[in-house]
């Protein structure tokens, strides 16, 4: 963390934005199998990087297994609504192209899916993968801190 | 790929350390369990020895029974805590030197780890995570635990005596380590947490700050100085210790609107401008750490009120309806504020904006009513609101708008003291006042 030479004189100074940001990447996709979108990136969430596949879960009906999926992984929030899949090299995005290779149940209303990739750029995602290992470096760093 | 250019000495201790160790993966994900089983494997886990369980009360039983040495617990385990599982945890495990529990969340800040660092819990990853960010940390408790030292031996012994309350036991282990030159902040710490345990707060907060002056930024007794401080309503200790432990950690957002009431109580009014911007300001994904942010902008934007700061409490409310993910105890919350100092309109247009989420809700009626009855419409008051109050489900300011205007619309006295012994017998504690309201 970083220690300050001299100390805040008030409480609202010494809180540090950076400390409380989440880190978070935006999803939508495209189901080529059945041609159809899902715009909803809010109802998408990340749980696992791995080197060349990822596990999300979303809404169940989205996809099955055995589906190919192309996905736009942005790393800030899209300001306007999206209501068409955007074109690759969309300015602060990635696009990976890949398959449902593993589909389970999750809660009553969504799925958890594996997607292995089948085209992707490696040094796009292996960046987007550092960007969360850097977070948990930096968490892992202050527990360590205070831990005996 | 763990173990790659380790040394050989530290790698065979590892395995050794982990050989019959016990694991249980408490978590509702199969995508996250299958990882974190390879995971475990690797470390030289048997597999034989990797339970799992996907909700706390089998996980509870796994942990009493089988004596697990090592917990991964999800933010979420089915619909109860995961960190809950922590207190059997500590039960079966009181001397953690040996035992790790780590938590796997969903928020990933800096600060939201810090839910850990106020607990006996070894570690916390972040969801999205990647196979190397668990193994790297893993690897790192791993390494904390298999180092041994007659100061850690000690440390953890009298932590372990404290949690048990065999706090006479405790002290005398304490005793000759003071007689040394090492190690004497968390020395001086546990020494503390003796005193606090026995309800000696006054040498408690003595030696806190004394592990303070050893180690300005000793984390522990910093917590505890604030805490214990702030029971005693010594606000600007409290204020003061709060502003050194910011210095040097993040605090746990869960406990941002804790700040807030620090700074109302100093009086440190510019505190609420800079956090009123500060929590706008953050966009997280979390909607339990959104709705602390509303609860937080909820507290400014009143004080700005209250001080006729009527822009900035206005433009503050509706950041914390942005940040209050619906909730609706929050929305109350705002839409009385707005009823409160006579903005009307902008009650209105937030109710309405929520009424596909909560208009079934009674609460939201009852807003509703006290929002006709600002807009004159006794009308409108009189036809929602005597069903409410006859239910019983309406609140104390709504009988009171609905008994004002019945008076208004000169309805039967009987009708108008039926409604008030109605009022009366659901607040007794104003029953006088409603009685006083009308005289036939």
């Amino acid at each position: 963390m970083t220690k300050e030479t001299k100390l805040k004189a008030v409480l609202s100074d010494a809180l540090e934005e950076n400390q409380y940001k989440e880190l978070n990447h935006d999803i939508v996709l495209r189901n080529d199998t059945s041609g159809v979108s899902y715009f909803e990136y809010k109802f998408i969430k990340i749980n696992e990087l791995r080197d060349d596949s990822i596990c999300i879960s979303l809404p169940k009906n989205v996809c099955q297994k055995g589906h190919n999926l192309s996905l736009v992984i942005y790393d800030t929030r899209p300001v306007k609504k999206i209501t068409k899949f955007p074109p690759p090299d969309t300015k602060g995005s990635i696009t990976i192209i890949g398959k449902v290779i593993e589909l389970y149940p999750n809660g009553d209303d969504r799925v958890l899916v594996e997607i292995k990739f089948t085209q992707f750029k490696p040094n796009e995602w292996l960046k987007v993968v550092e960007s969360y290992t850097g977070q948990q470096n930096n968490i892992s760093s202050l527990i360590e801190e205070v831990k005996k | 790929m763990i173990f790659e250019d380790m040394n050989p000495k530290k790698v065979q201790a590892i395995k050794k350390f982990l050989g019959d160790k016990k694991a249980l993966i408490a978590d509702d994900k199969k995508t996250t369990r299958t990882t974190l089983k390879k995971i475990l494997t690797e470390f030289g886990v048997k597999v034989q020895h990797i339970f799992i369980a996907d909700n706390n009360s089998d996980a509870s039983e796994i942990i009493n029974d089988l004596k697990i040495d090592i917990v991964f617990a999800g933010y979420n385990v089915g619909s109860e805590k995961g960190i809950d599982l922590l207190n059997t945890h500590m039960n079966v495990f009181p001397n953690r030197q040996r035992a790790i529990f780590s938590l796997i969340s969903g928020p990933n800040s800096i600060a939201s780890s810090c839910l850990i660092l106020d607990t006996e819990a070894d570690d916390y990853i972040a969801e999205p995570f990647t196979t190397k960010s668990i193994a790297d940390s893993f690897l790192k408790i791993v390494e904390r635990k298999i180092t041994s030292s007659p100061f850690l031996n000690a440390y953890h012994k009298t932590k372990e005596l404290i949690f048990l309350n065999e706090l006479d036991t405790a002290r005398k282990i304490i005793e000759p380590l003071k007689l040394g030159q090492n190690h004497l902040d968390e020395i001086y710490y546990l020494e503390a947490r003796v005193f606090q345990e026995e309800g000696n707060t006054e040498e408690a907060l003595k030696l806190f700050e004394m592990a303070l002056e050893v180690n300005d930024s000793h984390y522990l007794s910093l917590k505890s100085l604030v805490e214990e401080y702030s029971n005693l309503k010594m606000w600007k200790n409290a204020y003061t210790h709060t502003i050194k432990l910011l210095n040097n950690y993040p605090i746990n957002p869960e406990n941002l609107p804790e700040l807030i009431r620090l700074s109302i109580a100093n009086q440190q009014y510019e505190d609420l401008i800079k956090y009123a911007e500060f929590f706008s300001g953050l966009e997280v994904q979390s909607p339990c750490l959104k709705t602390n942010i509303a609860a937080s902008l909820v507290i400014c934007s009143n004080y700005f009120m209250k001080n006729k700061e009527r822009d900035k409490g206005v433009k503050t409310l509706l950041e914390a309806v942005k940040h209050s993910s619906g909730k609706f105890s929050i929305l109350e919350k705002i839409i009385s504020i707005f009823i409160e100092y006579k903005e009307v309109k902008l009650a209105y247009d937030i109710l309405n904006q929520f009424e596909p989420l909560h208009g079934e809700n009674p609460s939201y009626r009852n807003l509703e009513i006290q929002i006709d009855y600002c807009n004159k419409d006794i009308k409108s008051v009189l036809k929602k609101g005597i069903p409410l109050a006859e239910s019983g489900a309406a609140n104390i300011e709504v009988y009171e708008v609905v008994i004002l205007s019945s008076i208004q619309a000169q309805r039967k006295t009987n009708s108008i003291i039926h409604l008030i012994d109605k009022a009366a017998a659901k607040f007794p504690e104003r029953s006088k006042y409603f009685q006083s309201m009308y005289k036939e």
